[in-house]
């Protein structure tokens, strides 16, 4: 990257908006939280207390021995909550870091190659897609006993399509531009163009349906938790606890409400700063801005 | 031709486009859009290619480069001293020819790589070809930034901040970067501004004089293309129908065509009044064009004959240089138009 590129950028970074400043503290937060909680919490997420059970967060009894309360086996809730983030936080990325490369991969080897190449992949595209993917994902996970890695290559590999559909239809427009054109004039291979072209100009499509489906990654395991067919307890994630904690939402109302809005922030903050991301990557909007 | 000054030499250049239909994507037809055509061109001249969108310019253009797989025929190139036929080198002898002819697109917001700084854009052919270091590439992209009139400070500009014009400017570096002998413009100034147009022109010419440039200059526009070209073929649906230098063509045009194309163009002079009758009807469907001469439907002199037999390009006896393909090339009397070029240049 050039000197010019990147002063530019990082002048928009400093013209940052405000909601993405907020955006990114709650971001950094909830990673350092998900990284260092577990190692400075005394308090284990496992260790059950049954004479502190559905003890209230501080801030409804400032007596309390727990700080975010504790739940109907008289687990800390805090720690609980950070674990099930930290979880959330690794099961999103490493899905979307799978995706993103199976699905810009096939997509690109659709749209390059063209042909029964392209008819295939497509073709299981729309198959797939027909499909509501939350029962493929119970399907899956009932025959394969459910855990975190499991989780993540399954989610992972199913969220390929968007990816390969954006990619093949991104390549079907570029590969008309001239400047495509002109490096075929200048003898430039399919895979140079591919590279020094195709990729820079889809990039930032890519980076928007990434962070995007980071979140829908994140909600899908959390629905199948929530479902009961996702991790089971003992495990910890943010959809088992909202599952578990909705018996309880009348008299414990905590147990429910606190995990769905760490979860609601979580999703939020990716795709705002996925939106922004965006933005910043684009020189055309980037000194329209 | 035994002119050893020809640098490129096109023989029955034909480029179909299957029309495939149904679910086995069967071939029904095939849009013929260029149709055996057949010229040369000699050392550091201009040849002008005009005629009506869709008659197979840019297609022509493309395929003399390679980008496109003409259907048959020979694209002969001068290399060392000896006419090579580039479609049938092979991909990697290809690479080599690509240096020696470059190519100049229309649509100056398309040809650039958004994405790509103006360093990068016009480095990327010496990036493909893998000439010189970094620090040499770069020296290069100034000099070559220098020749079309953009100056270093803007090395490192992105395309949107460039108007059309400098835009073009920036695709000509670019082509220029492997020192080529020969270029194709395609229709490189039918996107500006008239103002910017003569600049751009001026330019390509000033370029072609220093680094001794040969053109095959595509457009639409008789007005642009009598400015810079010694030769000018006009084509019609996929056919060229007339080839002669740009004086005789606009005074003594010998194809029907031509001349309702000389007729159409616009004179400055609000005072004019000339008997102008344009010509009837549609450009026929290339996919399924009329027998015997393409013209015969719109021409105003057709005769049976022309309906029956395609006619021949062919060289008029008496008359050097000058190829037409019309049966009554001879017999017409044809209007042609004062060549402007001497008015203007004086004025």
């Amino acid at each position: 990257m050039s000197k010019r590129a990147l002063s530019s950028i990082l002048t928009s970074i400093k013209k940052m908006p405000p909601m993405i400043i907020i955006c990114f503290i709650l971001l950094f937060a909830m990673i350092a939280a998900a990284v260092f909680l577990p190692f400075l919490e005394a308090i284990d997420p496992y260790t059950q207390n049954l004479l502190g059970r559905l003890a209230k967060p501080r801030f409804l009894d400032p007596a309390s021995k727990y700080v975010l309360g504790s739940d109907p086996i008289g687990r800390d809730l805090l720690s609980r909550t950070v674990y099930g983030l930290a979880c959330s936080l690794v099961i999103g990325a490493l899905g979307v870091i799978i995706g993103t490369v199976l699905g810009v991969s096939l997509g690109m080897l659709s749209g390059l190659g063209g042909g029964i190449l392209d008819n295939i992949i497509m073709a299981v595209a729309e198959l797939q897609q027909s499909i509501p993917r939350t029962l493929i994902l119970i399907v899956v996970v009932v025959l394969v006993r459910p855990s975190v890695t499991v989780m993540i290559v399954v989610l992972g590999v199913l969220s390929w399509n968007g990816y390969a559909r954006l990619v093949r239809g991104q390549i079907l427009s570029i590969r008309e531009e001239e400047y495509v054109l002109c490096s075929k004039a200048l003898g430039a291979s399919q895979f140079y163009i591919a590279v020094k072209h195709v990729l820079k100009n889809i990039a930032s499509p890519i980076i928007v349906l990434s962070t995007s489906n980071l979140s829908s990654i994140i909600l899908s395991e959390s629905t199948l938790s929530f479902l009961g067919v996702g991790l089971q307890p003992p495990a910890v994630s943010l959809g088992l606890m909202i599952s578990s904690g909705r018996d309880h939402l009348a008299t414990s109302w905590w147990l429910t409400i606190i995990p769905s809005i760490v979860l609601a922030l979580l999703v939020i903050t990716t795709s705002l700063i996925g939106d922004w991301l965006r933005d910043v990557l684009d020189p055309q909007l980037r000194h329209g801005a | 031709m035994k002119d050893d000054n020809v640098i490129l030499r096109v023989d029955d250049l034909r480029k179909y486009f299957p029309i495939k239909k149904g679910l086995f994507k069967r071939v029904v037809g095939n849009v013929k859009a260029v149709d055996g055509i057949s010229f040369f061109v000699r050392k550091g001249e201009t040849v002008g290619v005009v005629g009506e969108s869709g008659c197979g310019k840019t297609t022509a253009g493309r395929c003399i480069v390679r980008v496109m797989e003409p259907t048959s025929g020979q694209v002969q190139f001068r290399r060392g001293g000896q006419m090579v036929d580039l479609l049938a080198l092979s991909k990697h002898e290809m690479k080599k020819a690509r240096q020696e002819i470059q190519m100049i697109f229309q649509d100056p917001f398309s040809s650039l790589d958004p994405r790509m700084t103006v360093k990068k854009i016009i480095a990327e052919p010496l990036d493909i070809h893998k000439i010189g270091t970094r620090q040499e590439q770069e020296e290069r992209v100034k000099e070559l930034m220098s020749h079309v009139g953009l100056g270093a400070y803007q090395l490192e500009r992105y395309p949107h901040e460039f108007s059309g014009g400098q835009r073009q400017r920036i695709g000509i570096a670019r082509a220029l970067a492997l020192n080529p002998s020969f270029i194709v413009c395609d229709e490189p100034v039918s996107a500006l501004d008239v103002s910017v147009q003569a600049q751009v022109i001026n330019l390509l010419s000033d370029l072609q004089e220093q680094f001794d440039l040969t053109y095959l200059f595509i457009a639409h526009d008789l007005s642009v293309v009598e400015h810079v070209s010694d030769r000018i073929m006009v084509m019609y649906v996929g056919q060229v129908v007339e080839m002669t230098t740009s004086k005789s063509l606009y005074t003594n045009p010998k194809h029907p065509y031509t001349e309702a194309l000389l007729q159409a163009i616009p004179i400055a002079d609000p005072r004019s009044r000339r008997d102008f009758r344009p010509l009837e009807g549609n450009v026929p469907d290339p996919s399924n064009p009329p027998p015997g001469c393409k013209f015969h439907t719109r021409c105003p002199y057709v005769q049976d004959i022309c309906k029956r037999e395609p006619p021949e390009l062919r060289e008029l006896k008496g008359m050097h240089d000058h190829f037409v393909a019309c049966h009554r090339a001879e017999e017409l009397e044809l209007q042609g138009i004062q060549s402007r070029t001497a008015v203007s240049r004086s004025s």
